[in-house]
């Protein structure tokens, strides 16, 4: 059932709203259910999932207004027209058969395939991508420990993006099904997760294809001349394209420099001199990468706190690199070969967002889109060596 | 955990689920207290009809004579008519205007009981003059244009969906839908207009001060500098001065839907249908599972 009214009404702070969103989440808690049923998922990831499902009623409408969160009602409007015969008034699609090429409406339709009994208000996508999340959390158990990857499911962030009807959480499944199959050494199964990634998200595309590249090509996890070839390839090649790769950053720079900006794109352009922005040579971009790089790991940082999201969303920096860092300690992954060519382009693109960071709101995103898959990828590593050794 | 897709034993499963969970006496009579609670909600709630009117802005209109002109229109952000229309819609002058062509009474007074639209008497909450009590403060005993103002600002809509051309001004109404029509109507011509004086009252503003400018002798630059803003000016007085919308045109009038927008009667009926059917299967479920699900 589709609201063909929602641009006008969207039954917020009704009883509706809740009626349409409790029948949503029936549906993928019924799922659930069945998956339960059928041993695909434990107890305790079963009740886990029962209250994760729930999360979405408890953001928009009751712990801030949908506005908060601007862009929900674009992928909304998008899934609902596409659900619709005909264009709804004030959502022109006039490139509507070319809905690969743009980032809302491919996650229109990405989020309006799920079959979800309604899609009423804008909270209903939210339950697509908890749907979405949940099969992802299924399929992720085959290869590893379902009582501790649940844990990495109630990361606040992941709670938080994948409750909300955004792309992120979509970059988050399709960047980790790409990275676990890349390290299964299931190429054309992973580059069918990296391709959507090139509209969804570009930057996280590009910093992906690099690990591919690696794992594909020089084959780095088969030697450490492997990993050699493909570092000393990659520094080679940045030099050569340094120019190109600037320019690429500078316009980033810029652009969300502008972003950040009161008067917009126009007015930073046109008031300001930018090229303050421009890095001129790969290592001033280092340098300015690395000086940076603090800022952007635990950003927002104290004393930029201007919201009461912001010191959550600092303890949640904290415990992702102190997870990060407790993987590589635990799992010894400093010896493991498959480690590095992610490492490699983890840190490329850690060092490429940090000098890109201006505004917290958009890059605390922005990095736990990012940060998230290798997460998962690191563990999943870990974990499957100290079963191999265990067979061993 | 492996995966073996074995089809007949997942078809005997799903059989035996359907079987014990589905079909069942608190199924069913949850089903039927589906459609009772469905029929309590929409006999509680009141349907609510959407009236819109599609409008387009005016491009052809942007400030424009000359050269200067042209460059102006270029540098103009494309969106600058809509966002003056916009401004207007929720401004007090609309509203004052608004009130005195005898809104108030039609909104406030829909019994037609008071003749004097300055005196429909406003009612106030009980911790609104508690509050009033305690501040010290005056409570104005009338509607207003304020309250005129805040209605407008809690009804109408005015949405422009991202590089869209046309938008729409809509509301919500529970009663008369032909009163919605001509309210909305007149919001958009009283809104324009207001925007077509304010631009007004500045261009003429403009005019005298470049004709006193005019009247001290400078170099030729300046006086042809000022002789351009005169008649960019006079361009737009002329453009001004007649009773067309000069903001935005009207794609479609102000017009109601047929049927509510809200409740949507086929709706609250599936989805009643599916909390409650779901949540029959999960309670047999989990009271026939208790020992394996803790």
């Amino acid at each position: 059932m589709v609201n063909e009214f929602i641009v006008f009404f969207d039954q917020k702070y009704t009883i509706f709203y809740y009626i349409f969103e409790l029948a949503n989440y029936s549906f993928i808690a019924f799922i659930a259910l069945l998956f339960r049923h059928f041993q695909l998922i434990n107890n305790s990831s079963f009740w886990t999932w029962l209250g994760l499902m729930f999360t979405p009623l408890v953001f928009n409408y009751f712990l801030f207004d949908a506005n908060f969160f601007g862009d929900q009602s674009l992928y909304t409007f998008e899934a609902v027209d596409m659900q619709l015969d005909y264009d709804m008034p004030n959502n022109p699609n006039s490139m509507k058969e070319e809905w690969w090429t743009s980032t809302t409406m491919l996650t229109g339709k990405i989020l309006s395939f799920i079959p979800l009994p309604m899609l009423m208000t804008i909270t209903s996508l939210a339950f697509a991508n908890k749907l979405i999340l949940f099969l992802f959390f299924v399929w992720a158990s085959k290869f590893m420990n379902q009582d501790r990857l649940i844990l990495f499911f109630l990361i606040p962030s992941l709670v938080l993006y994948s409750s909300l009807s955004l792309r992120d959480n979509l970059i988050i499944v399709f960047g980790s099904i790409f990275l676990i199959n890349l390290v299964n050494r299931k190429y054309l199964l992973s580059l069918l997760f990296l391709a959507p990634l090139y509209i969804l998200k570009v930057q996280n595309f590009s910093f992906f294809l690099v690990a591919f590249i690696g794992n594909f090509i020089f084959q780095t996890h088969k030697s450490a001349l492997g990993i050699f070839l493909y570092f000393t390839s990659f520094v080679i090649f940045s030099f050569i394209m340094q120019e190109q790769i600037l320019e690429v950053i500078n316009l980033y720079r810029v652009a969300f420099a502008a972003e950040d900006s009161i008067g917009g794109y126009a007015d930073f352009t046109y008031y300001t001199d930018t090229t303050y922005l421009d890095l001129n040579s790969l290592m001033d971009f280092l340098y300015a990468s690395m000086i940076a790089l603090p800022n952007f790991m635990f950003m927002p940082l104290p004393w930029n706190w201007t919201s009461p999201l912001y010191p959550i969303q600092f303890l949640e920096s904290v415990l992702l690199f102190f997870i990060l860092c407790s993987l590589i300690y635990k799992y010894k992954l400093h010896r493991n070969l498959y480690f590095y060519s992610l490492f490699i382009s983890f840190f490329v693109g850690l060092m490429v967002y940090s000098v890109l960071a201006m505004n917290e709101g958009t890059f605390v995103r922005y990095r736990f889109s990012f940060f998230f898959p290798y997460l998962i990828a690191f563990y999943y590593i870990g974990e499957r060596h100290k079963a191999e050794k265990k067979l061993e | 955990m492996k995966y073996q897709y074995n089809f007949k034993e997942t078809f005997t499963r799903v059989q035996t689920f359907a079987l014990q969970y589905v079909i069942n006496r608190l199924v069913l009579k949850s089903i039927l207290l589906s459609f009772a609670f469905s029929i309590i909600i929409l006999l509680s709630s009141n349907p609510q009809f959407s009236v819109s009117a599609t409008l387009l802005e005016n491009k052809e209109q942007q400030e424009s004579s000359g050269l200067q002109g042209v460059f102006k229109s270029i540098s103009q952000k494309d969106s600058e008519m809509f966002q003056k229309f916009r401004a207007n819609v929720f401004s007090t002058a609309t509203s004052k205007e608004l009130w005195a062509q005898g809104w108030g009474s039609k909104l406030f007074d829909p019994g037609n009981r008071y003749e004097d639209v300055n005196e429909i008497p406003k009612p106030h909450g009980m911790f609104t003059k508690f509050s009033s009590l305690l501040l010290g403060y005056d409570l104005n005993p009338y509607y207003s244009h304020r309250d005129l103002k805040s209605y407008i600002l809690r009804k109408v809509q005015i949405r422009q969906a991202p590089r869209a051309a046309d938008f729409t001004v809509s509301m919500l109404i529970e009663g008369n839908k032909a009163l919605a029509e001509d309210f909305i109507f007149k919001i958009i011509i009283i809104a324009d207009g207001q925007a077509k004086q304010k631009a007004l009252a500045i261009s003429s503003a403009r005019i005298q001060s470049a004709m006193n400018e005019l009247q001290n002798p400078k170099n030729s630059l300046v006086n042809n500098g000022l002789s351009s803003i005169l008649n960019s000016e006079y361009f737009k007085v002329a453009s001004l001065s007649n009773d067309l919308p000069y903001y935005v045109y009207f794609v479609d009038m102000p017009s109601a839907s047929e049927y509510p927008i809200s409740p949507n009667t086929a709706a609250v009926f599936l989805a009643d249908l599916i909390i409650f059917f779901i949540f029959g299967i999960f309670f047999s479920y989990v009271s026939k599972n208790k020992e394996e699900l803790w």
